[in-house]
């Protein structure tokens, strides 16, 4: 019986070896021709030929303009996922915690929003803010945007996380005399740890790779972010491929560390929040 | 009473009013003001229009090449959706199983997320195109020999196979919540009476998971029918505008082709029929999970 | 007490945070490098916004060349990225119009409105461009609203030493003066085992540039194409038993038969099939003289590359067999609509130093021939000196249908069309059916 199930067990790690290595093989395909020339990656994207140009790299770095851009992607997610992840906890409490009529209809809005295309909004955004406004190559304003468009989804994260907690806990507190608002920070704020690391990567991977709305609002090199600068890359009907590379992988690793780092807590978030919902 | 409920005044414009105003500044101000655009013939340059009422609308019924574009996007989502689920879930259960390096093989499946989607449409562009070419000259594998981008077919397939790709990733992590998330006792209870894996898996897992489906499927169809960035990468709509989803359409409507109010106008429609058909899908599954 | 301060300072600091985000969107602080084009110092700002992808150094270097001599004025350098249009409508729309913008001959026309009428009298240098290029860019109301930024060429490009050592003949393409002439010389090439002829299978190049062959040079001048276009539109023309577009498709079907991707003939990708023109592959391709830069990094210095005129007719005497299609791509355009007098001025200054200033750099940084007369430029691509020769002996037809006639979307729909006829999944007269019908959808 026991060794029936190691057997089962090496072969399920067979398999999933096998789908995880197709899974990761563009990336594999990435990191390999980024250290190549460009024209051996044309002529075969699997060959060792020219491997070991590191140049690439450098290359990358100076057409990227990578701190620069670096810092603008880093300041526009820092900022727009710690505010729209605060903003939502407390949307989500306040909505699932107390049974008014209004906190239904807004429950509401919220779910209909997610299935808001960006392109019925996206120009009249430029008309309001960059026309009527006259916000435009401004970080702070995309910023502003992420804050607004990261409402919903965080929001229907937190609420199915609230739910799930006992409401003996604040019952107990607003006995105690506490305000809903301080029984919020201290008590429930602190349980949501899980699942504000679930949404804090969804949401920083989602503004990170951005392209639309950064594209959208910031067509100065000093504004730009690093999807954007992909895009030096490009040429006419062609593409400096090897270059272009190792700026993926140069813009891959910052999230990727954010993923290692918070990856224990984002399934537990979501496993304590997601199925109540 | 009325203390209690100035407080409760106070609480809901602490709480709510902040997120909801941002949001609306950032959303629905801008929705609406696109629904006012839909009315006009602007072509996205000049400064004047004039308004033209529903005639956008009527247009864009009208447009063949719309009705085309909106069936193949049925296909593609259905593909989607479907497809995606299914390896999410089967994903999840083998990476709950208690295997070696887990944790390594969960960041492997979820690392497609990790990158942009128009970026990664290149990617894989370059595979089709470069890489499977290859593959098929070595190995003479007949569906390898001819790159999949340029059969209309085979190029809606790769479109089906990038984004479920990117996609089961995503919706595995929360599947792998689901599985998690189910009492341990349980499936030792069950695992005594004697029910085999795919028993086990029927009776109890599938049906403790509902409410992760329900999340799962209603992402997939709202990120399906928006697919934008990788069409627009991978296939570009080609060849011949076999794989122009909706979102592409739009887009070549509104500025390739000048007419931005018909665009703005073919984008309000999608968005009503992705509103309805979340709204089943999600009362649909509600329903099923209550069972 | 203790507990309600604690609440107090929990919602002052949300508070903050809330005025402080509202604030930070709301001030248009030093990241904001337009406005309305004074700075502090006096210095007028302006934009370039170019279409032209993979050159944003050397454009950030001919801007800093410009505000070095110019310092009272500053150029906003805006990039490229995914879609032309779309970003230039987006710039219009959120009253960031560029003040400069490198832009199709269709965008500029199509934009007019908002433009800047261009005047001869006042900016001299565009009397040393040939007036046919200069004519493509004139609005409905007779004025000019854009100077050309070069002249490149269809064509067939070859690889003569690919040429030479598979036919074992040395090659001359003035003797190439008919189908037949194209065919026989395939003919001999693939003896020699190597593909004659190269078709990369994407739409702006089977639809905007082959099929725009039915309606530029092939008609006559500028007059008779618009003439042919409108009998189209019309309906009074039946495309299918048109002489001319029957010559064109013949030609394509030489193309189609002795394509080198003719196991997969819509792959499509310029990177690889440069390199199998360069590797010897491949002896000649439907491109242009800008087809160079796919060439480049792989080109053998030793192998001769050149272009020449596809043969679209089989007599001899038509002279369009032995004639290039020459047009101005692009061209600079000033916006009249969001800017100021000073800004117009200088944005004058700015065109003028763009096609004047530093020709050599702008010769370099687009890979294909300026239009000017007077310039004195060293060309790095072997493909221009070819061209040259034929604009110096006037062997060039008129592409004015190409360059102004076709809409913007034409090479999307009806290389929709030309992808299908080229994988056999339409006969000729549906082709020529689909195409009719686009033009009749036009009106």
């Amino acid at each position: 019986m026991e060794k029936r199930k190691q057997t089962t067990t090496w072969i399920i790690f067979f398999v999933v070896l096998v789908m995880a290595l197709l899974f990761v093989m563009p990336f594999f395909l990435v990191i390999l021709n980024s250290f190549k020339e460009s024209t051996a990656f044309v002529a075969n994207p699997f060959s060792l030929d020219t491997f070991g140009k590191v140049a690439n790299y450098v290359t990358a770095f100076d057409t990227m303009n990578f701190l620069n851009a670096f810092k603008n992607s880093i300041i526009i997610v820092v900022i727009a996922t710690a505010i729209s992840s605060i903003l939502s906890a407390m949307n989500a409490y306040v909505i699932t915690r107390y049974r008014w009529k209004i906190n239904k209809v807004v429950y509401m809005l919220l779910i209909a929003a997610m299935v808001i295309p960006y392109q019925v909004i996206m120009i009249p955004q430029v008309r309001l803010y960059g026309m009527y406004l006259g916000l435009t190559n401004n970080i702070w304003l995309v910023t502003f945007l992420h804050i607004g468009l990261n409402i919903p989804f965080p929001t229907f994260l937190y609420s199915g996380f609230v739910s799930g907690i006992p409401a003996e806990l604040d019952e107990a507190a607003l006995i105690d005399g506490a305000s809903s608002e301080r029984t919020f920070f201290t008590i429930i704020l602190p349980l949501l740890k899980p699942i504000t690391i679930t949404c804090v990567i969804f949401t920083a991977l989602s503004i990170w790779n951005d392209y639309i709305l950064a594209s959208t609002f910031l067509s100065l090199k000093e504004v730009k972010t690093l999807p954007l600068m992909t895009y030096a890359f490009l040429g006419n009907h062609s593409a400096d491929y090897a270059p272009m590379m190792a700026g993926l992988v140069l813009t891959m690793l910052p999230v990727l560390i954010l993923y290692l780092a918070g990856q224990k807590y984002v399934i537990e978030g979501i496993v304590a929040g997601s199925v109540k919902g | 009473m009325s203390r209690k409920k100035r407080k409760n005044i106070r609480l809901f414009c602490e709480f709510v009013v902040p997120p909801m105003l941002i949001w609306a500044l950032v959303v629905i101000i801008p929705l609406v003001y696109g629904l006012y655009l839909t009315l006009t013939d602007w072509n996205g340059l000049s400064n004047a229009y004039n308004i033209i009422g529903l005639q956008n609308y009527a247009d864009v019924f009208s447009d063949s090449t719309f009705v085309d574009s909106l069936l193949k996007t049925f296909i593609y989502v259905f593909f989607v959706v479907v497809l995606s689920n299914v390896l999410g879930i089967i994903l999840a259960l083998l990476l709950t199983a208690g295997i070696r390096m887990q944790s390594i093989f969960r960041t492997c499946f979820f690392a497609s997320n990790m990158i942009g989607g128009i970026v990664m449409g290149y990617i894989w562009n370059y595979i089709f195109s470069f890489a499977m070419t290859k593959i098929g000259d070595l190995t003479n594998i007949g569906i390898l020999k001819t790159s999949w981008l340029t059969d209309p077919v085979m190029a809606m397939v790769a479109l089906i196979v990038v984004t479920v790709w990117q996609l089961s990733g995503y919706l595995m992590v929360i599947y792998v919540a689901g599985f998690s998330n189910i009492p341990s006792e349980v499936l030792e209870a069950a695992r005594i009476d004697g029910t085999n894996s795919w028993q086990l898996f029927r009776m109890i897992k599938l049906p403790m998971i509902m409410s992760s489906v329900t999340i799962c499927t209603f992402m997939a169809i709202s990120k399906a029918f928006m697919s934008f960035d990788v069409n627009l990468s991978l296939t570009s709509g080609g060849p011949f505008k076999s794989t122009e989803l909706l979102a592409l359409k739009i887009y070549q409507t509104a500025f390739s082709n000048f007419e931005y109010g018909k665009g703005q106008a073919e984008a309000v429609v999608l968005f009503v029929i992705v509103a309805i058909i979340s709204i089943i899908q999600v009362s649909i599954s509600k329903r099923k999970e209550v069972n | 007490m203790k507990r309600q301060n604690l609440t107090k300072a929990l919602s002052l600091i949300m508070a903050a945070a809330m005025t402080l985000s509202l604030a930070a969107c709301g001030s248009k602080d030093s990241s904001d490098g337009s406005g309305d084009g004074s700075g502090a110092s006096g210095q007028t700002t302006i934009s370039l916004y170019t279409t032209i992808p993979g050159k944003d150094s050397q454009f950030e270097a001919l801007c800093d060349e410009f505000m070095e001599a110019n310092p009272d004025i500053k150029v906003d350098y805006i990039a490229y990225d995914s879609s032309e249009k779309q970003k230039w409508m987006t710039l219009y729309s959120s009253g960031q119009a560029p003040t400069v913008s490198i832009m199709d001959a269709v965008d500029i026309i199509q934009n007019s409105e908002n433009l800047l009428p261009l005047d001869s009298s006042e900016l001299t240098f565009m009397n040393q461009i040939d007036q046919s290029y200069v004519d493509v860019f004139k609005g409905a109301d007779g004025q000019i609203y854009g100077i050309p930024n070069s002249v490149q060429a269809m064509g067939i490009l070859y690889n003569k030493t690919t040429i030479e050592e598979a036919t074992g003949e040395t090659f001359d393409p003035s003797t190439i003066k008919t189908r037949d002439d194209l065919i026989a010389l395939c003919d001999k090439i693939q003896a020699g085992g190597v593909a004659p002829l190269m078709l990369t299978g994407v739409d702006w190049s089977l639809g905007s540039h082959f099929l725009s062959q039915v309606f530029t040079g092939i008609r006559g001048g500028a007059e008779e194409q618009e003439a042919f276009i409108n009998s189209v539109k019309a309906g009074e023309v039946d495309l299918k038993s048109d002489e001319a577009w029957n010559n064109v498709m013949d030609t394509f079907d030489v193309f189609a038969k002795y394509n080198y991707n003719s196991s997969d003939p819509l792959v499509g990708n310029t990177d690889i099939d440069g390199q199998s023109m360069t590797s010897g592959k491949a002896a000649m391709w439907f491109m242009g003289d800008w087809g160079w830069s796919y060439l480049e990094s792989t080109a053998d210095p030793n192998d001769e590359y050149g272009i020449m005129p596809v043969p679209l007719t089989n007599n001899a005497d038509d002279a369009i067999n032995q004639q290039l299609g020459v047009f101005p791509a692009k061209a600079y355009c000033i916006d009249a609509s969001q800017t100021t007098e000073e800004q117009q001025a200088a944005a004058k200054k700015f065109v003028e130093f763009l096609c004047l200033g530093n020709q050599q750099a702008m010769a370099d940084l687009l890979a294909v021939a300026l239009p000017f007369a007077d310039a004195d430029v060293n060309y790095t691509s072997p493909v221009i000196a070819s061209t040259q020769s034929y604009i110096q002996s006037g062997n060039t037809y008129s592409t004015y249908a190409f360059s102004l006639l076709l809409p913007s979307d034409f090479w999307s729909e009806n290389g929709a069309v030309m992808q299908q006829y080229l994988v056999g999944q339409m006969d000729r007269d549906a082709a020529a059916d689909a195409i009719q019908a686009y033009w009749q959808a036009q009106e």
